[in-house]
């Protein structure tokens, strides 16, 4: 049985995928949640400087959708071929989009800036996004590609609470419920749920 | 032979690197470069509203990276097992976020704010990363992984120019002789070469 090791913050953002897929994989990990005040000391040790990272005896693997690529395909939650592994690829990329135009806004110090980037991401941008990514994972009866259960479901799952607190749209759940329920669809997966129930909790 | 177009603006950025990569496949391909003028009326017409968009035999493929990468895995450009694949992942993803920093104050709209982040980012953030992307290439021969030719390359390669302007270092290749080696690698190819002395010429 291999060593494996999980290093993220107490967060679930990018980290939680790969903590469900290895859940969902059977297989045991040390979940290393690492408190901000401690980083400083880790990041040397990080190949990029950055987590989360994963660590099978002794190797790191870093960048969190290079990760839950590599364990999805250990696991069997791919496509058949390079065609429908592709259409993963390009959901999860459209995904990131989505996630990266919410985070600028988080990120940006500029209070007057801040407000902007979201009223001009509310107005422009979010509505025909979401909608997009609604139109897929309904055509794909509730999932991210393929119309089934695949390692862009648990990258979705994983970070569906962190993307809905970046995006600042409080009735998002009510909005698109097939965001919600691919979420739920994912983390009531009996060996997910298990992880899930003893893990520590945080928001997002 | 399938018919094969690639739609993107007149410029390389995200989309040369599906360029050169058909190029290098043999593919021949229709190089539907599309003004900034005339977009709104194809807009519509791709998937996700947005370029670089390849299409093949009436089948569109969308997303820069998801479509590198695939077209890597058609041509043994996508690493010899798992753990090779991995790591081209891994690496991309990481030059796509020092792409995503960049980008970050290039499209800041503000003129004040764009150029505190980009101080900020000349400061704190492209040192370090410019210096790790360094380290990695002369850690693998003068590529960006498996110490060899991969789908990498070309979206290093491809998109190397736009970085550049988006970093302010136009002499950006003689501070780091080692991402010239990147380059040389994807124009070594005879193939890519004839595609790149008869394509339209960009600056980015």
């Amino acid at each position: 049985m291999p060593t494996v090791k999980v290093y993220y913050f107490q967060l679930k953002a990018a980290g939680e995928s790969i903590r469900l897929l290895l859940a969902y994989g059977g297989q045991e990990f040390e979940d290393i949640r690492v408190a901000r005040e401690d980083w400083p000391e880790l990041k040397p040790s990080m190949p990029f400087g950055q987590m989360p990272v994963l660590e099978i005896d002794g190797k790191k693997y870093a960048q969190s959708t290079a990760i839950a690529r590599y364990l999805g395909r250990k696991y069997g939650l791919v496509g058949k071929d390079i065609e429908e592994d592709f259409e993963i690829d390009q959901i999860i990329e459209f995904f990131n989009d989505i996630r990266i135009k919410a985070a600028s806004v988080f990120y940006e110090t500029d209070e007057n800036a801040k407000a902007k980037k979201q009223e001009e991401n509310e107005k422009n941008h979010y509505p025909v996004m979401l909608k997009k990514l609604d139109e897929i994972i309904t055509k794909n009866k509730g999932h991210m590609a393929l119309g089934k259960l695949t390692w862009a479901d648990f990258v979705f799952a994983g970070m569906y609470d962190a993307f809905k607190f970046l995006l600042k749209i409080s009735d998002l759940d009510e909005k698109y419920p097939s965001f919600k329920k691919l979420q739920e669809t994912v983390l009531s997966i009996p060996k997910v749920k298990a992880y899930c129930d003893k893990a520590p909790k945080s928001d997002f | 032979m399938p018919k094969t177009v690639l739609y993107y603006f007149p410029a390389k950025a995200l989309g040369e690197a599906i360029r050169l990569l058909l190029a290098y496949s043999g593919q021949d391909f229709e190089d539907h470069r599309i003004k900034f003028e005339d977009w709104g009326s194809f807009k519509s017409l791709m998937p996700f509203g947005q370029m670089p968009v390849l299409e093949i035999d009436g089948k569109k493929y969308a997303q820069s990276t998801a479509i590198a990468r695939y077209l890597g895995q058609k041509n043994g450009l996508a690493g010899d097992n798992l753990e090779e694949s991995f790591e081209i992942d891994q690496n991309v993803e990481f030059l796509i976020d020092i792409r995503d920093e960049a980008a970050e104050v290039h499209y800041e709209k503000d003129a004040k704010l764009k150029a505190t982040k980009y101080e900020d980012n000349l400061k704190n953030k492209y040192p370090a990363m410019l210096k790790k992307l360094d380290e990695i290439i002369k850690q693998n021969k003068g590529h960006i992984a498996a110490g060899k030719l991969t789908w990498g390359d070309f979206v290093f390669a491809g998109s190397f120019d736009y970085m550049k302007v988006m970093l302010r270092m136009p002499d950006l290749e003689k501070k780091y002789p080692s991402f010239k080696q990147v380059i040389d690698a994807v124009y070594a190819d005879e193939k890519v070469r004839t595609y790149s002395e008869k394509c339209p010429k960009t600056e980015f």
